[in-house]
């Protein structure tokens, strides 16, 4: 005849560890997320010394953030994108970039203006920034002027 | 003798129940006198506790971070978010609000007043990063390399032209790498 086996699990180390762990994990959890965006203002504020005559000559791409809309500028040639509810329209922003990307897939960087208006405020900068980065132009320089 | 009779019973009688109503457990009484069919040796059941603390552990988990880095963030300010930012690192820091500057939690103030923005030399500001900047020297005489970047933040709805102000005393002074601190915003995709 069988031996009937009906073992019951001690389940107190288990409760303990869980204890632990969750003390452990609520001192340890990050509940604000905070990351960076990182730009390099030498590439910018270097622009006063002519660069290598061997260069291939670059075409500028430009965007300013402006009080009323976003100017796109692929040297003289611009595209203007109006805020909407005051927001800046990420999407159309992003078709943009992407059409940039496609004609230029080596360029990596981009010059960020802004104008000097109380209205143009940081939250638009960083949107515009964001954009730009994860739309394959990581190098973004912030034009200080 | 019939009185010698009872008082002999009254001795030898067991007593009753001699609770007072007003703390009589009646239901519960009559539970434990209905007889040995009820086991009244309960278990309590840890299977619930056991799942809410592992869902519990799991929910924390995601919250985790291994860094250990803490990050100052100025009540008086909130920070953008942004899909595409990298994992912070930790630099000195600088928060702008809309009437104040800090550099690592400290107002930056001339005379107990803050700063003013309208001030494009900011002497302060100025003064405090040269003292960074000789820190930072005396821990490369030391053989250490430290970092000469700086985070920076600022509330959304601080102008441009603030930050920019910061920006140019910050490039003047040598420091080239600034990054923004921002919300990490998970993307729409998912990724």
């Amino acid at each position: 005849m069988a031996k009937k086996v009906n073992v019951e699990l001690n389940m107190t180390p288990f409760i303990g560890l869980f204890a632990l762990l969750v003390v452990m994990l609520l001192l340890t959890a990050v509940w604000n997320k905070v990351a960076m965006l990182s730009t390099d203002t030498a590439s910018t504020t270097s622009s006063d010394s002519p660069p290598p005559m061997s260069e291939e000559k670059k075409v500028k791409l430009n965007v300013t953030i402006l009080k009323n809309h976003i100017e796109m500028a692929e040297d003289e040639k611009g595209t203007n994108i109006p805020y909407v509810n005051q927001e800046v329209d990420r999407m159309r922003l992003a078709t943009i970039v992407n059409q940039w990307k496609r004609k230029y897939p080596d360029r990596t960087d981009i010059v960020l203006n802004t104008e000097n208006n109380s209205n143009v405020t940081y939250d638009k900068l960083i949107a515009v920034f964001d954009t730009l980065v994860g739309h394959g132009f990581p190098d973004v320089g912030v034009n200080t002027q | 003798m019939s009185l010698e009779s009872s008082s002999q019973k009254r001795s030898v009688g067991i007593p009753g129940y001699h609770i007072r109503p007003k703390y009589d457990l009646k239901r519960f009484r009559e539970r434990m006198n209905a007889g040995g069919d009820r086991e009244m040796n309960v278990d309590l059941p840890l299977t619930s506790m056991i799942d809410m603390f592992s869902m519990l552990v799991i929910f924390l988990l995601l919250n985790f971070s291994s860094t250990g880095e803490a990050f100052f963030v100025n009540k008086n300010l909130k920070i953008p978010e942004a899909e595409n930012a990298q994992p912070l690192e930790s630099l000195p820091l600088i928060s702008i609000t809309t009437n104040s500057v800090s550099l690592d939690a400290k107002v930056l103030e001339n005379d107990g007043t803050p700063i003013d923005f309208r001030d494009p030399e900011m002497p302060r500001l100025v003064y405090e990063l040269h003292r960074l900047k000789k820190i930072q020297a005396n821990f490369r005489d030391a053989g250490l390399k430290p970092k000469t970047q700086i985070n920076i933040q600022a509330d959304e709805k601080t102008p441009v032209l603030y930050v920019k102000r910061v920006m140019t005393i910050l490039i003047n002074e040598g420091f080239t790498g600034i990054n923004f601190a921002v919300r990490e915003m998970s993307s729409p995709e998912g990724q």
